[in-house]
């Protein structure tokens, strides 16, 4: 094994003893499994990408439940199958309709989910979807395209570790990999964020999600903005690391102790599910009126 | 004439596009990132947690254009404001039509389609809409849009490769203030050996404020591709695109424009008292009701979503506010 190779397994496994204490601290006994009892996934609480993203403490621990699929949920994923679909040639000048269409054609590779609501869409419905995972992926592959460098598509399933002796998973999607050189990966994830706090938090967790899958921290992660036209690249060290468990530590401990979550107002509460039930965010929202006309 | 028409007139580039050198398009930005730090260090602690990243998409540089008033109340109510206007309705509709002509063809019903692709969209208040209007009222809004993408938009070569709803969004100040557009067709451009065309597609009557917009547009994606487009244009029903190629002085517009909306619109955020600018678009302020300065007799607009007998659009107003179609 190489000093670099090397290097990057002990990364991984310093941050895996800090997740895991870090979580005995805050946690205690809560979400430890019964002891020697297996528990499905399904009955985990899950941490993504997306959950890190919120603002708002009390709506990340109380994560909506109300998903419907739409053109606008449904645009990566069926986008990034069609980028793999097209393979090394994905940055190049290839028939990218085709290829969506094909996935919607053939529904291969699609999660259940997705796959039933596809099926169920008539042909208008398939041209607003359709239109909308070419202008994803094209927008990916002309930000992708203008850096020249190799990129392998990924599969979209998730990547997921279990924390061990607790009933949390880590999970992340990541859109694309490369090899660097022998020392690590790089990872590619396509962001609508162009918050430059909201992208480095992104790259921490699809950081420590690979480390702790595959027992060694990646080399570099890319955060690719197509809107801004900007890949954002962010070295894989400790403190990315660091940040990436933080992160969750605070997420977990939020979703363990829901009712003490404090609230932290702003522009979303409009249109947030615990309005109705959330003081501050009442008040909020009825704070909006414009502070200078009467 | 049809778009793809049009498009064979826009001369070719003679050599392969290539990036800005750095010098104009960088300065561009560092000159707006300089304006937006001004802006939000004089107002300071004036401004409110949620008020940041300060936002100025398109809609709200225009509602500036008109009147502050305007522009604050628009702000306030965006997010409550449940009633979708008939013109505003032609316009979310035309746009869809126009992705189902790009990427599956011609639209043979308009009403089940204009309704099925606004569902899937999310777009369930202006889905809604359509489903409240009777049915040769739908047909009578609807149908004449479908026919005019099918004349407008069939034969486009996809060597164009075609975008719809294409995002192109510049960050200033380290993130404290943005300005995002929604491009509703992004044509060629790097990669495909064709120029970048940007096109709007307008639903009403052109208006002198539309050539703003694709300004704006135009400078977005030019500090996103680092080239500016070859061409930005708008395209209205039955008509030729009006199209402008586009130089510095479109660029230098479009950011002279931008950085007074970050200027103003960091000012209203603060606090300061909005001055009012009566005009048309008083028919539309949420708060014409309570101004002293909108006119008492203006008209009001048509509502599509309020009742099953929609005015025609003939009858209401013909300007409307822009959107930004966020979702």
């Amino acid at each position: 094994m190489t000093a670099d190779r090397q290097e990057r397994v002990d990364l991984a496994a310093t941050a895996r003893r800090r997740l895991v204490d870090s979580l005995d601290q805050v946690l205690g006994d809560l979400l430890r499994p019964e002891s020697g009892r297996r528990i499905p996934r399904s009955d985990r609480m899950k941490v993504s990408e997306f959950d890190l993203g919120e603002r708002c403490p009390r709506r990340g621990a109380h994560p909506a439940d109300d998903f419907v699929e739409t053109a606008t949920t449904a645009r990566r994923r069926l986008g990034l199958l069609a980028l793999r679909r097209l393979g090394d040639d994905a940055c190049a000048e290839t028939d990218l309709p085709a290829a969506v269409a094909a996935v919607l054609d053939s529904g291969d590779g699609l999660a259940p989910g997705l796959a039933d609501w596809v099926a169920g869409l008539d042909r208008a419905g398939r041209a607003a979807v359709g239109a909308a995972a070419v202008t994803w992926a094209e927008s990916l592959r002309r930000t992708m395209g203008a850096t020249r460098r190799p990129i392998r598509w990924s599969d979209p399933g998730p990547w997921t570790w279990d924390v061990p002796e607790r009933i949390v998973s880590l999970s992340v999607k990541v859109d694309a990999t490369g090899t660097a050189d022998v020392s690590g990966d790089v990872l590619l994830w396509a962001s609508g964020a162009t918050d430059p706090l909201i992208q480095r938090a992104l790259a921490a967790h699809l950081a420590l999600v690979r480390a702790m899958s595959t027992n060694r921290a990646p080399l570099r992660v890319a955060i690719a903005v197509p809107a801004t036209g900007t890949v954002l690249r962010v070295p894989v060290d400790r403190d990315l690391l660091d940040l990436g468990v933080d992160r969750v530590v605070e997420h977990v401990a939020l979703r363990a102790r829901p009712d003490t979550a404090p609230a932290r107002p702003g522009r979303g509460c409009r249109h947030c599910h615990l309005l109705d039930v959330c003081e501050p965010g009442l008040a909020h929202a009825a704070d909006l009126t414009p502070r200078s006309t009467t | 004439m049809q778009v793809a028409d049009w498009l064979d007139t826009i001369p070719s580039q003679d050599e392969p596009i290539r990036p800005d050198d750095g010098s104009d398009l960088s300065r561009r930005r560092a000159e707006l990132d300089r304006v937006a730090a001004e802006a939000l260090e004089r107002v300071g602690a004036a401004l409110r947690a949620d008020d940041l990243p300060l936002r100025v998409p398109k809609s709200r540089l225009a509602d500036l254009a008109r009147c502050e008033r305007l522009t604050v109340a628009r702000a306030r109510d965006a997010a409550a404001d449940t009633n979708v206007s008939v013109a505003a309705l032609k316009g979310v509709v035309l746009d869809q039509f126009v992705a189902h002509q790009l990427m599956v063809g011609r639209v043979v019903e308009p009403v089940p389609t204009a309704v099925s692709m606004l569902r899937v969209s999310g777009r369930e208040l202006e889905a809604d809409a359509v489903d409240s209007l009777d049915a040769d009222h739908a047909e009578e809004l609807l149908g004449p849009l479908a026919t005019a993408v099918a004349d407008g938009w069939s034969g486009l070569d996809p060597a164009w490769a075609p975008r719809t709803q294409s995002r192109a969004t510049v960050v200033l100040a380290d993130g404290r203030c943005d300005c995002t557009g929604v491009i509703d067709v992004e044509l060629g451009g790097p990669g495909t050996g064709r120029p970048a065309v940007l096109v709007e597609v307008k639903s009403g009557a052109p208006a002198g404020d539309h050539a703003d917009e694709v300004y704006l547009y135009a400078l977005l994606v030019a500090l996103r591709d680092q080239r500016p487009p070859a061409v930005v244009a708008r395209w209205y029903p039955g008509s030729v695109p009006a199209a402008l190629a586009v130089g510095p002085g479109v660029l230098d517009a479009a950011q002279a424009r931008l950085s007074d909306g970050i200027r103003r619109w960091a000012e209203l955020s603060a606090g300061r008292t909005p001055t009012e600018l009566a005009g048309r678009w008083c028919t539309w302020c949420p708060d014409a009701d309570r101004c002293p300065s909108a006119p008492a007799d203006r008209p009001l607009a048509g509502r599509a979503g309020a009742a099953r007998n929609v005015p025609a659009d003939d009858d209401g107003p013909q300007w409307e506010p822009d959107r930004d179609d966020d979702r």
